[in-house]
């Protein structure tokens, strides 16, 4: 189920608010679990048993590992429990690209498995791991009570598209937790401004990026290049913040804070703030545990570039098998071990270096997306060079008008707006008296409003070959 | 009942009066979907059944497609939901200046256009045939035209131009062509240097017709063409009927009685593309023929089927005053059309004996040539 779905948003979350409201406190955390294993099976009930299989190998694995004192026997218990998590993540995501990989390259011959992708894997695995590590690190006790590990792992405001919540963060909030009037309807605000990226924003970029994208590069000219890339820039960013807006303030009607996010990643001057910035709970979890085991920084020079740039390729890795997601963890990498070795991200800017350090690091940004978005990376180089074919200047911008409409425009420069940080925090903007409360809250219930019926418009399904 | 009324009032105190206003007004917009669901089980506009409630047993087992036909079922029958498409429309319609749905865009004059299956590519000439591709319908066709010489028919193919070729200056006006020719015309010129079979892909006689009349050919809210559209094709299906059987005389439109009304008057309804855009009718008055006491000529003794498209339907309509006519929906027999193909025809046609068997692909379509027979 998708939150962006008419079934989550005027059927599921209602039932679930209210029977978790009324229901006294000791059942509530039961009641959110049983919620998110059915939010989870909603649409592919089977793939619901592998992750009850990881809660449960994390559960008797985070035990063993708490239990044995002996450090390599503990090291041991922790590797094996990892590779387990690891290994089911390997088979559903990456069984196939190693397959194809070494059938082409190696001239091997093994089978392509016929299996669809657990929606989710690769956040509830990393959560999975991180609470395991946290036991072996000491940091957190392991949880006996499989219920409240289950819940951290199965939560469904953040199950399928995070935040990669870690342990010690909401093991205190699973035990412990104090439900607010004021936090619930912050938790509301928050979700409809997270379902307005969503729906309003993201979905209707989404149409200019995948129109210009499933276009053949030799078909359109610069501008229209500049705009699909532009557009998905965008569009990511609204679709990824607006899904983990919604998740915070679900999380928050039901009680617990979740981690931010982002935080406005487009404003960074350097690609090392970009990332600091950009799916922190993702950068989180690698620096806490991958950069840091692997030395760090407290290391030499030479060790440390190494130590970013084989965690950028398990980052554009653990965004999808396939080369073009590797290649753009290491196009990251590469622009981050040069600004470590240029000092440059440490460096104070003036005025103009502050511009020109922003080109820099939106140009890096959005050709890097070229790289995410593209199926191959011949296209993504097809795409690059159209984006630089000045010869196609004055003919492409004839053909703008052919994926631009007023309202595109708007929401273009709606996303413009938003993702500089110029909106920011309107919740709290409308906290400092009743009147300015009211307008924030007007201006919500026509997002709300807009919202839906922009998700009954996507219901609209006519029956194509009517014609006939 | 007091006590709870009592803890709620506990509950809204702890708020401030905006923030009750506001949980109050997303509730009550949560709970509107949910008032009733719809009771139809067809929807007109769309065309197609509405998804039915899902059961969560079936067989005696759970029901693993539950979620996702539930999310289908709610999806199509939430209360109010044709009134918040329709107001989703109207909205960026206003914000636009130009309505545009799924399925249709407004071009000039309010002048509706069908967008679907890339009607847009190939009113830019942006897809063209490739000379294999060019190739391969000359020998689909040459296929089909030996199958038709054995069995004694006289095979005619029929492409009607795309409304947006005809009326290409109310077409928006930022679509720009990226290729000189179509596809069509590709494909036309090549079957005249390499092939006896003549296509009638009658643009010019439309573009000449448009010169010297106002009717329209085609309809102002919908994609199809009007009896005066189809007639002009006709006419060009006679002139090829002609080559064979000399004696076969054009009907005289002229002479049948004729009326005018609205497309809503005719049909019931404003057209494809209004009704897509939920948009009413332009009280466009448009010419329907019927038949006249003083004129109605004898029809000539020679059997006509028709595998084709909609707009086949108009064709009926002109070929069946003349002939005893036979036709048959392409899409009847597969739910794909991309598995159109004439083996599936062959028995049905040869089971009616027809002299003469026209080939319909509109403008669009035309890439179906290239399936007309499979390897």
């Amino acid at each position: 189920m998708l939150f962006s779905s008419m079934v989550f948003i005027f059927v599921f979350l209602p039932i679930v608010a209210i029977l978790y409201y009324i229901s006294p406190r000791r059942f509530r955390n039961l009641i959110l679990l049983v919620s998110s294993i059915i939010f989870y099976a909603w649409g592919e009930p089977v793939y619901v048993f592998i992750m009850l299989a990881t809660i449960l190998i994390n559960y008797i694995g985070a035990i063993i590992v708490d239990k044995i004192k002996v450090m390599p026997y503990k090291r041991l218990a922790l590797t094996l429990t990892i590779l387990a998590d690891l290994s089911i993540l390997f088979y559903f995501k990456y069984f196939n690209f190693f397959a194809q990989n070494i059938n082409k390259y190696l001239h091997g011959n093994i089978d392509f498995i016929h299996v669809i992708m657990p929606i989710g894997i690769s956040f509830y695995t990393f959560q999975a791991i991180s609470y395991v590590a946290d036991v072996f690190t000491g940091e957190v006790k392991a949880q006996r009570n499989i219920e409240k590990l289950a819940l951290f792992i199965t939560f469904f405001p953040q199950l399928i598209a995070g935040p990669i919540v870690k342990y010690h963060d909401i093991c205190e909030q699973i035990e412990n937790r104090r439900e607010t009037i004021k936090d619930f309807i912050l938790g509301l605000k928050r979700f409809i401004i997270g379902l307005s990226k969503k729906i309003i924003i993201a979905n209707t970029l989404a149409e200019i990026a995948d129109a210009i994208f499933s276009t053949g590069t030799n078909e359109y000219g610069i501008l229209v290049a500049w705009l699909g890339i532009i557009t998905y820039t965008l569009q990511i960013y609204f679709d990824f913040s607006g899904y983990s807006d919604m998740a915070i303030g679900l999380g928050r009607m039901f009680g617990f804070k979740i981690l931010e996010n982002f935080n406005f990643p487009y404003v960074s001057k350097t690609i090392t703030e970009f990332w600091r910035r950009w799916h922190i709970s993702l950068s989180t979890w690698f620096k806490l545990y991958l950069y840091i085991p692997l030395g760090g920084n407290r290391c030499s020079l030479k060790r440390n570039c190494f130590n970013i740039l084989v965690v950028f390729l398990a980052t554009g890795f653990w965004h999808g098998a396939a080369w073009v997601f590797i290649l753009w963890g290491a196009w990251y990498g590469v622009f981050l071990v040069i600004e470590k070795i240029t000092g440059l991200a440490k460096k104070e800017l003036t005025h103009t270096q502050s511009i020109l350090a922003h080109i820099y690091t939106l140009s890096v940004v959005i050709i890097g997306w070229v790289f995410f978005r593209s199926e191959s990376l011949s296209a993504a180089l097809g795409y690059i060079s159209s984006m630089f074919d000045f010869s196609t200047l004055v003919s492409s911008f004839f053909e703008l008008g052919e994926y631009l409409d007023n309202y595109k425009i708007l929401m273009i420069v709606s996303g413009i707006i938003g993702s500089t940080g110029v909106m920011k925090n309107i919740t709290e903007f409308g906290e400092v008296n009743n009147l300015r409360k009211s307008v924030v809250n007007i201006y919500l219930i026509a997002l709300f409003l807009w919202c839906w019926s922009c998700l009954a418009a996507s219901t609209y399904n006519p029956f194509i070959y009517f014609r006939f | 009942m007091r006590n709870i009324l009592g803890k709620i009032w506990k509950f809204v105190k702890k708020v401030s009066l905006p923030d009750a206003i506001f949980v109050t007004a997303i509730l009550i917009i949560i709970t509107i979907p949910n008032i009733m669901l719809n009771k139809k089980q067809y929807e007109l506009v769309e065309k197609r059944p509405l998804a039915k409630m899902p059961k969560l047993i079936v067989n005696g087992k759970i029901n693993k497609e539950f979620g996702k036909q539930f999310e289908n079922f709610y999806n199509d029958n939430f209360w109010q939901r044709n009134t918040c498409i329709d107001k989703n429309l109207a909205i960026k319609g206003f914000i636009n200046g130009r309505m545009e749905g799924y399925l249709e865009i407004e071009g000039q004059n309010g002048c509706l256009f069908y967008k679907g299956d890339d009607s847009v590519a190939n009113y830019k000439n942006k897809v063209l045939f490739s000379d294999m591709e060019l190739l391969r319908i000359k020998h689909n066709l040459d296929i089909l035209n030996v199958w038709c010489n054995k069995n004694g028919i006289k095979l005619i193919v029929v492409i009607p131009p795309d409304k947006n070729r005809v009326y290409g200056e109310y077409f928006p006006k930022h679509i720009k062509k990226v290729n000189p020719k179509s596809r069509v015309e590709l494909l036309r010129e090549y079957m005249s240097k390499n092939s006896d079979i003549e296509i009638i892909y009658p643009i010019e006689q439309m573009y000449a017709r448009k010169k010297h009349d106002s009717e329209p050919l085609y309809y102002y809210t919908d994609t199809h063409w009007t009896p005066v559209g189809a007639y002009v094709a006709y006419n060009e299906i006679i002139k090829q009927i002609n080559k064979s059987y000399p004696y076969v005389k054009t009907l005289d439109y002229h002479k049948l009685d004729s009326t005018r009304m609205t497309f809503k008057e005719r049909f019931g309804r404003n057209g494809d593309g209004a009704d897509n855009l939920k948009t009413d009718d332009y009280d466009i008055k448009y010419l329907f023929y019927k038949d006249s006491k003083n004129y109605n000529p004898a029809k000539y003794d020679l059997k006509v089927a028709i595998i084709g498209d909609s707009f086949s339907g108009e064709l009926l309509f002109w070929m069946g005053k003349s002939f005893d006519v036979n036709r048959y929906l392409y899409n009847e027999k597969v739910e794909l059309f991309v598995d159109f193909s004439m083996k599936l025809w062959e028995d049905k046609v040869l089971s009616y004996n027809p002299d003469i068997l026209i080939v319909e692909f509109v403008e669009r379509y035309a890439y179906k040539l290239l399936d007309l027979y499979k390897d």
